[in-house]
């Protein structure tokens, strides 16, 4: 089963990339690969390349992907009650990115550690230091996280639905802090999320998987302005329709397919209103319709 | 709750086992066939004023529940009876203690340390040919009865290549002291202690070795390499330090089974401990130290479940700062 | 490596069934043999301290093994099951009674127990096949509950109940087909256990001395180590064989049985 299928990714430096698509899409599988972070079993990386300045991070050695791993690259997870080692203190394991990749003294790495907290916003760093993640609510923890991420001031950085498993509230002020990290710290973020508001509110670039392919990409603007692929309409209207509080949910009809047996030809033929008989036999190409503006589908500028 | 409030539940908790332990010797003593005074002068005993104190000082004559009562007094005042050789029952088990509780100390560290370094290493390679085969080994491991695997060692080791004493806790001709002793009583401690750790060596293997896998599944660890950690401190810092949670409990479990393997390989390497005792007054008849041994393993085996609890509460942040 | 397990069972269940053709002396007949005559043609396990013929004792030492095991473990498995079901099925008063007592009979180390009972009963076959059968119930007891009471709740049983079937009869169709897997792979383990006990038991003195038992030829053999080492090798490797090959067998049942415990 290939979770991910011919999927090319492309961040700038500086930029906020976004990775839009419903559970089960391989947004996550794509956004693991980068760093090598696939478990194996039960998956595998079977091709393709991972290009970060100017290195193919798939075959480098493991020591030099060591060196990049929460260095230059980092990444923010998705639940911080799981995603935190409930045995270490904190100061522990923010300390221990510090440690892995700079010769610091051991009161440097406190401090710094202290530094980095109060960049994400906790209250009483000093004293959090001490504490375990237990002890934290939901959105300490995921400020947690992101520190960690950021220690070592990272070219990239990776965030899984990092605002997911939050209070609605919560998320709001988990979102404020990314932004203003990046505009302090320039770091590029390649997001991911399911949720097409917080994609329009941080992201440059959009890219919109399903069932393991691009299906769109173009730039935020206008994504939502001209969406093409009628999958991306689909999850516009029925975001939109939340948001205006229609009195009928629009929904995108069907169900996600199963990624051991794909549907013949483009994956979303059996939910696409627009559906023509090529649609069923051959899977259609990416294609640029307008500058910058990708399309996979034959009804929008296929071949 | 605070680990102040845990320990005092702990305790609270732990005395009706303590009682429980007691009241079932009460029930032994009075089911059994034979005069109860046998349970604490022991079969032999002719002086008449002894015995008729002793039924006095237990209330034999008096109805089952002040009977019971005077029984907890006096054991908990240290009064088990005598012994038939004459000695206080109390006093002949403490003296041996210290003998046993080294032995089973030894043991257990011998197999907590095997047994987790090999879990570790069989964990980190999953379903590999080496695998399968620890597998199998780990059972064989817990199938081998203690007392014969004592005197196969003895008979290899001792009286074949005649490496490692046979018996006993010291030298029988040398009189050692201050660092040779040591080294002379650790010389002996080797043969028995591997023996008794074999058992438990399987077992804690096979549990470190299924918990670490678990551990690997866990989202924390994925976080872990994503920082960039080698993947010896991801398996020993991250893991094994939640792995080995799960092994705590079981090694408290576990007590009274390591007590009956230490009691056998006593016998074997004419240990002087609890398992010497037990053998001679079974020889003998010696029904008040057997009485007094049951009750006091059988408490020392309540007290050492208390003692992993409290362990484990310290161990695991989540009990200890709640 | 159950199959070997199976395999070596069997061997042993044959040996013991046959023990009457098999071994060519009385194992317990004195002076059949030079006294500590080390193993040679004739006498191929050699001879205790008594001239009593190693192999002999060996062969029937299976019988004693093989019936106190199963018997025990059969006891216990039948005394859990039925402590467990009542306990799971009434619930209430009589099930917190019930693990009370099963909790006391866990916390105490039950080898010691098992001396104390057989010291003051008598160490006959049947006396220890039910000391040792007694005093292992409460984990098959403590299976069986668990399974009734998770069962109780079910919604397969509320369906039953509602439509008025019998209790009996959602005890029999409903629940114990479920609760059986772990109780059988459990009661397999038993086996090996109580084989173990009875030895120690033996090696104790505490053994029938009309039954030739393994655990009891190693304790003859433990004052006569140093110039017999096949007195104590030989029976010693048969407890060992057959206690490995059964727990060899309990852990495949286990994995036939329990595919949803078992590890991926």
């Amino acid at each position: 089963m290939k979770a991910v299928d011919g999927v090319n990714l492309e961040v700038c430096a500086n930029q906020a990339v976004g990775i839009v698509g419903e559970s089960g899409c391989g947004k996550t599988v794509t956004a693991l690969s980068i760093m090598g972070l696939v478990p194996d079993p039960p998956g595998k990386v079977v091709g393709g390349t991972v290009l970060f300045k100017g290195k193919d991070l798939l075959r480098i050695d493991t020591e030099e992907l060591y060196n990049i791993r929460g260095k230059e690259i980092s990444m923010v997870f998705q639940d911080p009650l799981t995603f935190l080692n409930p045995v270490l203190r904190i100061g522990d394991q923010v300390g221990e990115v510090l440690r892995g990749h700079q010769n610091l003294s051991r009161k440097n790495v406190t401090e710094r550690v202290i530094e980095l907290l109060d960049l994400v916003r906790i209250p009483s760093a000093a004293t959090v230091v001490d504490y375990y993640p237990h002890q934290l609510s939901g959105g300490m923890r995921q400020r947690v996280l992101i520190a960690m991420a950021l220690a070592c001031n990272p070219s990239l950085l990776i965030a899984d639905e990092p605002t997911t498993a939050l209070d609605v509230s919560v998320q709001r002020q988990i979102l404020t802090l990314i932004k203003d990290i990046r505009k302090r710290l320039g770091t590029a973020l390649l997001l991911i999320t399911h949720d097409l508001g917080i994609v329009a509110e941080i992201c440059d670039i959009v890219y919109v998987m399903y069932a393991g392919q691009v299906v769109e990409h173009a730039n935020v603007f206008t994504l939502f302005e001209s969406p093409l692929h009628p999958y991306t309409i689909g999850l516009l209207r029925s975001a939109l329709s939340i948001d205006m509080m229609k009195k009928e949910l629009v929904t995108l009809e069907g169900n996600v397919p199963d990624l051991v047996n794909p549907p013949s030809g483009c994956r979303f033929h059996p939910r696409c209103e627009h559906a023509k008989s090529v649609c069923k036999e051959k899977c259609p190409r990416l294609v640029e319709v307008q500058p910058t503006h990708f399309v996979r589908c034959w009804t929008e500028g296929g071949e | 709750m605070t680990f102040k409030k845990y320990v005092a539940r702990r305790t609270l908790e732990t005395i009706p086992g303590v009682l429980a332990v007691i009241v079932l010797a009460f029930v032994i003593i009075h089911i059994i066939p034979g005069d109860p005074i046998s349970k604490f002068v022991g079969p032999f005993e002719t002086d008449i004023q002894y015995v008729n104190m002793m039924r006095e000082r237990f209330g034999l004559n008096e109805p089952l529940h002040i009977q019971l009562w005077k029984y907890m007094a006096n054991l908990l005042q240290g009064e088990f009876g005598r012994s038939v050789h004459g000695r206080p029952v109390l006093d002949i088990i403490a003296e041996r203690i210290p003998a046993t509780l080294m032995l089973t100390v030894s043991g257990l560290v011998f197999a907590l340390v095997v047994g987790i370094f090999l879990g570790v290493a069989a964990s980190r390679k999953p379903y590999s040919v080496l695998d399968s085969f620890s597998m199998s080994v780990s059972i064989v491991g817990y199938s081998v009865p203690v007392f014969w695997l004592a005197q196969m060692l003895v008979l290899v080791f001792a009286l074949e290549l005649g490496i490692l004493p046979a018996g006993g806790m010291t030298s029988v001709r040398e009189e050692y002291t201050g660092l040779a002793y040591i080294s002379d009583v650790a010389m002996h401690l080797v043969l028995p202690a591997l023996a008794l750790g074999v058992n438990q060596l399987a077992l804690i293997g096979r549990l470190v070795r299924s918990s670490m896998l678990e551990v690997f599944r866990e989202d924390y660890i994925m976080t872990a390499r994503s920082k960039g950690i080698k993947e010896k401190v991801v398996v020993y810092k991250h893991a094994l330090r939640n792995a080995l949670l799960p092994v705590v409990t079981a090694t408290g479990m576990q007590v009274g089974y390591l007590l009956t393997g230490a009691v056998l390989t006593e016998t074997v390497f004419s240990w002087p401990g609890l398992g010497r005792l037990l053998y001679e007054s079974l020889n003998f008849r010696d029904y008040p130290v057997l009485m007094g041994m049951f009750v006091i393993i059988s408490i020392s085996v309540v007290l050492a479940n208390f003692f992993t609890d409290i362990v484990y509460s310290l161990l695991d942040p989540r009990v200890r700062y709640g | 490596m159950a199959v070997v397990g199976l395999a070596v069972t069997v061997f042993f269940v044959m040996v013991a069934f046959l023990a009457d053709f098999l071994a060519p002396f009385d194992p317990l007949k004195v002076g059949v043999a030079k006294v500590l005559q080390n193993p040679i043609l004739g006498f191929p396990m050699g001879s205790d301290h008594l001239g009593r013929d190693i192999l002999s004792g060996v062969i029937y030492g299976a019988r004693v093994s093989l019936l106190i095991g199963f018997a025990a473990a059969g006891m216990s498995a039948l005394l859990g099951i039925l402590i467990g079901a009542i306990s799971g099925y009434l619930g209430g008063n009589v099930d917190a009674v019930l693990m009370r007592i099963t909790e006391i009979f866990q916390i105490v180390p039950s080898f010691f127990l098992a001396i104390l009972l057989v010291v003051f009963f008598g160490a006959s076959v049947w006396n220890v096949t039910f000391v040792i059968g007694m005093l292992s119930w409460p984990r098959s007891a403590r299976l069986l509950r668990a399974e009734f009471l998770s069962m109780r709740t079910k919604e397969f049983v509320q369906a039953a109940r509602s439509v008025g079937e019998k209790n009996l009869f959602i005890i029999f169709s409903e629940v114990l087909p479920n609760a059986i897997p772990p109780v059988v792979v459990n009661t397999s383990l038993e086996v090996g256990a109580a084989i173990i006990t009875e030895a120690a038991l033996a090696f104790f003195g505490l053994s029938d001395p009309s039954a030739v038992s393994w655990g009891m030829m190693l304790r003859n053999a433990q004052t006569y180590l140093r110039q017999s080492w096949w007195t104590a090798a030989f029976p010693g490797i048969c407890i060992f064989l057959l206690v490995a090959a059964l727990n060899l067998v309990g852990d495949g049942l286990n994995d036939a049985l329990n595919p949803r415990l078992k590890e991926r």
